[in-house]
């Protein structure tokens, strides 16, 4: 279903290459158990069913409330040096996801405070200490379905990482620091974040317990720069926002996409910008060895919000030009796919 | 001119009940065995009716040599069917009655419509057609129909439509087949969702059929169904489902007085209808007590128009069954 709300939510996302599909045959039950997310849980006597596709297809037909996915899944060799995201697809309505034993997101919120996270895209990333490099990983899948149809609905259901990774210079994806309130001072390079809450980048605010909140908010991280490290001619990528940012680094703006009139009365909403991929050049001499800070402030207008999808860290200007390219080209197909559904 | 369009009406009568999908098995137009009046023994299948009249149907009996005749009657017919399968209901349709009629099928009551005196209700505009199920069916042998007719006044008899029997369609292979005949109370009380409240006192109705063409015409607002069956331990040990057919407007359902379903399917006036969506609860067999006596009581709300549980499946079988039978049904 394409609606006005939905439409926000589909990332331009064709440079995320398949590591392992796992669309196919899943366990499944009906019900709702803490322990059904461990690892060691004994899943052999539940039901097998297709994924993706609704659960009233697959037999459960007027189910409505919690159900539970389970499947096992082991890493191609080489795996290791990509940084893994989970996409899966479109739930009806709300998902928490687990694997082994770890959360990892969730869309939507379930009761008492019940929202449907329908018609998000689930891109999730999973941290690469939580994964068996070597051996069986079990993902775990909590579903409530509030009415209609049900379940892991449609796809793709697969582990993914962003081909635009192989071209940086330093990797700047991971545990960052997070806050939901707006101060100039955020920005500055000496702003003490110690007390802050860690977020996952990249992942939307809203599947790592921001759900239901827009408007501004703050991301701070702090690198390492071996000496001797050329720092010429350096651009930050921030891969894709939703919807504004402005991105400090060392207490210097270097660039933004921001709405001059966000609260004046012209104030007219950019409803492509969620799908730009962000890449600011670095100032010359504002990179040094030893600490630095980057600091982005955000402003979502609704939906999916925050550095939601990579590719994180600090390229050159070759590469940096190529990915653009690649982003401009995805943009226009997205637009022509989501035109030719609409009036077919 | 009238008549014209009381054709018309008939038609429209006729094309909206042959539902495709419904394999028809048996004409039973034509020659029935007819008496005036009514007695209990006439129900039983063995019941020797060879010097009753014959009368044709469907056609009023006032043009068949019982002019200015009102009151009871009553229909007879043998018909062999032979081949059944089992995971199908028999469909048993008797057009239009005037004005209200009990049908028996091998002795067992399978339905009616509106309601003989003292509380008399006519029933002539509705179209009959009895759900029969499966293990009522002699295979390969006689089955006996009966239809104990009531006329008010001016025609009376079964009147016109498609008198026939046809396949239902494939249903899933209930274990507890619960079509047939409920306790019913129109009102609300919280006491009749308890296993223990007495409901030997309340009327009869069958499910699954609109209460309004069972003498609750015009009824809008609270009513209970209650129900008892047994259930085995294979069922009390596994997941099970209930499924209740479609349910118009809203309901909330009680097994053994223990509320079963989400708490957004309990009944609320400001909420949506849900009369067109077909009632599965999935539970857990600890609910049921095994080798015992089970009630079901269910608390329906009609916001207007029909009202009640009208339309099937309705039954209670294993979780893993049923699915399974959805998906060979794809």
């Amino acid at each position: 279903m394409l609606t006005g709300c939905s439409i926000t939510n589909i990332p331009a996302s064709s440079n995320l290459r398949t590591l392992v599909n796992l669309s196919g045959t899943w366990l499944f039950s009906l019900g709702d158990e803490k322990d059904w997310s461990a690892v060691k849980f004994d899943d052999s006597k539940w039901d097998q069913i297709k994924v993706p596709s609704s659960w009233e297809n697959q037999g459960y037909v007027e189910y409505d409330g919690y159900a539970w996915y389970r499947k096992s899944f082991s890493l191609p060799q080489g795996a290791s040096k990509y940084d893994i995201c989970l996409q899966i697809g479109n739930i009806d309505d709300v998902d928490k996801i687990f694997i082994n034993g770890h959360l990892i997101g969730q869309t939507g919120k379930f009761a008492p405070n019940y929202t449907s996270g329908y018609g998000n895209e689930r891109i999730y990333r999973i941290p690469a200490n939580i994964l068996n490099y070597n051996s069986e990983n079990i993902i775990a899948v909590r579903v409530y379905d509030d009415q209609r149809d049900g379940g892991i609905t449609s796809g793709p259901v697969r582990l993914v990482y962003n081909e635009d990774e192989e071209n940086l210079d330093y990797k700047l994806d991971g545990e960052w620091k997070f806050s939901i309130k707006d101060r100039t001072e955020y920005a500055d390079i000496n702003y003490d974040d110690s007390s802050w809450k860690t977020i996952k980048v990249p992942q939307s605010w809203q599947s790592q317990g921001y759900w239901g909140f827009y408007g501004y908010a703050w991301y701070r991280y702090k690198f390492e720069i071996d000496p001797g490290m050329d720092l010429d001619n350096k651009y930050l990528v921030l891969g894709k926002i939703d919807d504004y940012d402005q991105v400090y680094v060392n207490g210097k703006l270097i660039g933004q996409n921001w709405s001059k009139t966000l609260f004046g009365n012209t104030y007219f909403h950019n409803h492509d910008l969620y799908k730009i991929l962000r890449g600011y050049k670095i100032p010359k001499n504002l990179l040094k060895p030893g600490i630095n800070v980057i600091a982005v402030r955000v402003f979502d207008h609704g939906g999916v919000g925050g550095i939601y999808e990579g590719p994180i860290g600090i390229t050159n200007k070759n590469s940096w030009e190529d990915m653009r390219r690649k982003n401009e080209n995805q943009i226009k197909g997205v637009e022509n796919f989501y035109f030719g559904n609409f009036f077919e | 001119m009238c008549r014209r369009w009381l054709i018309l009406g008939c038609l429209l009568v006729l094309s909206f009940t042959s539902k495709a999908g419904d394999t028809r098995i048996a004409s039973l137009r034509g020659s029935w065995k007819f008496a005036l009046g009514f007695k209990n023994e006439w129900i039983k299948p063995e019941y020797n009716d060879a010097d009753w009249d014959e009368v044709f149907v469907p056609k009023n009996w006032e043009d068949q040599g019982f002019y200015g005749y009102d009151g009871y009657a009553c229909y007879r017919k043998k018909v062999v069917i032979k081949d059944f399968p089992e995971d199908r209901d028999l469909i048993l349709s008797l057009g239009r009655i005037d004005d209200c009629d009990e049908v028996y099928f091998n002795g067992k009551l399978v339905g009616f419509s509106g309601t003989f005196p003292p509380d008399f209700s006519t029933a002539y505009n509705v179209y009959r057609k009895y759900v029969i199920p499966s293990e009522y069916v002699n295979i390969g042998r006689y089955n006996t129909i009966v239809v104990k007719v009531y006329d008010g006044e001016r025609e009376g008899g079964i009147v016109d439509g498609d008198i026939a029997l046809f396949l239902g369609e494939q249903k899933p292979p209930f274990e507890i087949n619960l079509s047939g005949m409920w306790q019913f109370k129109v009102g609300d009380k919280a006491d009749y969702k308890k296993p223990t409240f007495d409901d030997s006192r309340w009327n009869k109705l069958y499910v699954p059929k609109y209460w309004e063409e069972q003498g609750y015409k015009d009824y809008d607002g609270f009513a209970w169904y209650r129900k008892t069956f047994v259930a085995s331990e294979g069922l009390a040990n596994d997941r099970v489902v209930i499924v209740l057919g479609k349910i118009d407007d809203q309901d909330e359902v009680y097994l053994n007085g223990t509320y079963i379903g989400t708490p957004k399917t309990l009944i609320s006036m400001d909420a949506g209808t849900r009369y067109n969506q077909l009632r599965v609860y999935y539970i857990d067999g600890s609910l049921l007590i095994p080798n015992k006596e089970n009630t079901l009581a269910v608390r329906v709300y009609d916001s207007g128009g029909g009202g009640g549980i009208y339309e099937g499946p309705v039954g209670i079988m294993k979780q893993k069954a049923f699915v399974q039978f959805w998906r060979n049904k794809k």
